[in-house]
């Protein structure tokens, strides 16, 4: 549970950045993937992900794409000319924590980026 | 393994008839997740067994939770699905709402001593049958087009809800707040506590016309599911 909380921060980076990696994903392939990557340590709900997806279209960081898949509609989120520049942006500040809290926890401990 | 149109057709009457979810805005993502968990579950269970582990799994996050947001009549019912998402736009309205009903009162308390009890009196008068006006039409407008669209989206429902019981407290609130109290500042000592009900009277309006602009975040949904439809 608490692990969950410390992701939850980073949730739209996280979200953003896969689709940066994969081009176009749809809402239960991101939830897959994000397991799958961190071994089942990492559990989005739907509760979390789809304000989140949604939140990021209306920003404007997000385009969608519908396309009829196995009898039924899929909804696929892609990123952006907007949402390409800020994963960049996000993935800085969020390396920048991640090294400065390593330096609080581990301070010997060198982190190559 | 794969489901066939009818097990989704299943899905999707589930979905209408033990929750009411009828959202545009969310349905297809929701199937599909739904339907790609159950595909999931499919390679272990029956199709029986896992659509309801399924659903048993989803309840809680699209049982109708009461949510009462920026309105004075009772309490819409919304999935609990749409939680966040309506938090976080209550939260701006409400910031929205501060300001608004700040904004007048504040103008007018900074220009008092450089205006005539009869100016302020009048501009007062003006505008508030101004507020009232917008908050009316906006209620008959909002009505009139969303129970006429063909789509029903969470901000859709926000702005339709309970817009009869509002439009007869607007009125009667118009009456104490707008006639009653037209030329009612007779000295400039008491203009302070004046200007706090000018205050009650944009929170009271404001609140109903925040509550209508709701129906343009529907407007700018169901732009996009069309552009869905047409890509």
């Amino acid at each position: 549970m608490k692990k969950q909380q410390l992701y939850k921060g980073s949730l739209n980076t996280i979200i953003m950045k896969l689709l940066e990696q994969h081009g176009k994903m749809y809402g239960y392939e991101i939830t897959q993937k994000v397991k799958e990557i961190t071994q089942g340590e990492m559990n989005i709900t739907e509760g979390a992900l789809y304000p989140a997806l949604h939140k990021m279209e209306a920003d404007g960081f997000l385009d969608v794409e519908m396309d009829r898949v196995d009898g039924r509609i899929r909804k696929y989120y892609k990123l952006t000319e907007s949402g390409v520049k800020e994963t960049v942006s996000r993935m800085e500040e969020l390396e920048n924590f991640v090294r400065n809290m390593q330096n609080i926890v581990n301070p010997n401990l060198k982190l190559g980026y | 393994m794969k489901l066939s149109i009818e097990q989704i057709q299943q899905i999707e009457e589930k979905l209408y008839v033990d929750y009411d979810f009828y959202y545009d805005d969310a349905k297809h993502e929701v199937i599909d997740h739904i339907a790609s968990e159950i595909e999931e579950g499919m390679g272990n269970d029956s199709f029986e067994t896992s659509f309801d582990k399924v659903f048993e799994n989803w309840h809680d996050r699209l049982r109708e939770v009461e949510w009462s947001g920026m309105h004075l009549y009772g309490k819409i019912k919304m999935p609990l699905f749409y939680k966040d998402q309506l938090l976080s736009t209550f939260r701006n309205d409400l910031i929205i709402w501060g300001v608004i009903s700040l904004l007048a009162p504040v103008l007018i308390y900074l220009f008092k001593d450089s205006m005539e009890i009869e100016t302020i009196n009048n501009v007062v008068f003006i505008y508030k049958i101004v507020v009232f006006a917008i908050a009316l039409i906006l209620n008959q407008y909002v009505l009139k087009k969303y129970t006429e669209g063909n789509y029903t989206t969470v901000y859709g429902q926000i702005a339709a809800f309970s817009n009869k019981k509002a439009l007869a407290a607007m009125s009667l609130m118009a009456f104490s707040m707008i006639f009653m109290q037209q030329n009612s500042i007779k000295y400039r000592e008491n203009l302070d506590g004046w200007i706090g009900m000018l205050v009650f009277f944009n929170a009271f309006y404001f609140m109903f016309i925040i509550k209508y602009c709701n129906y343009f975040r529907h407007l700018k949904m169901v732009n996009n599911i069309k552009k869905w439809k047409n890509a």
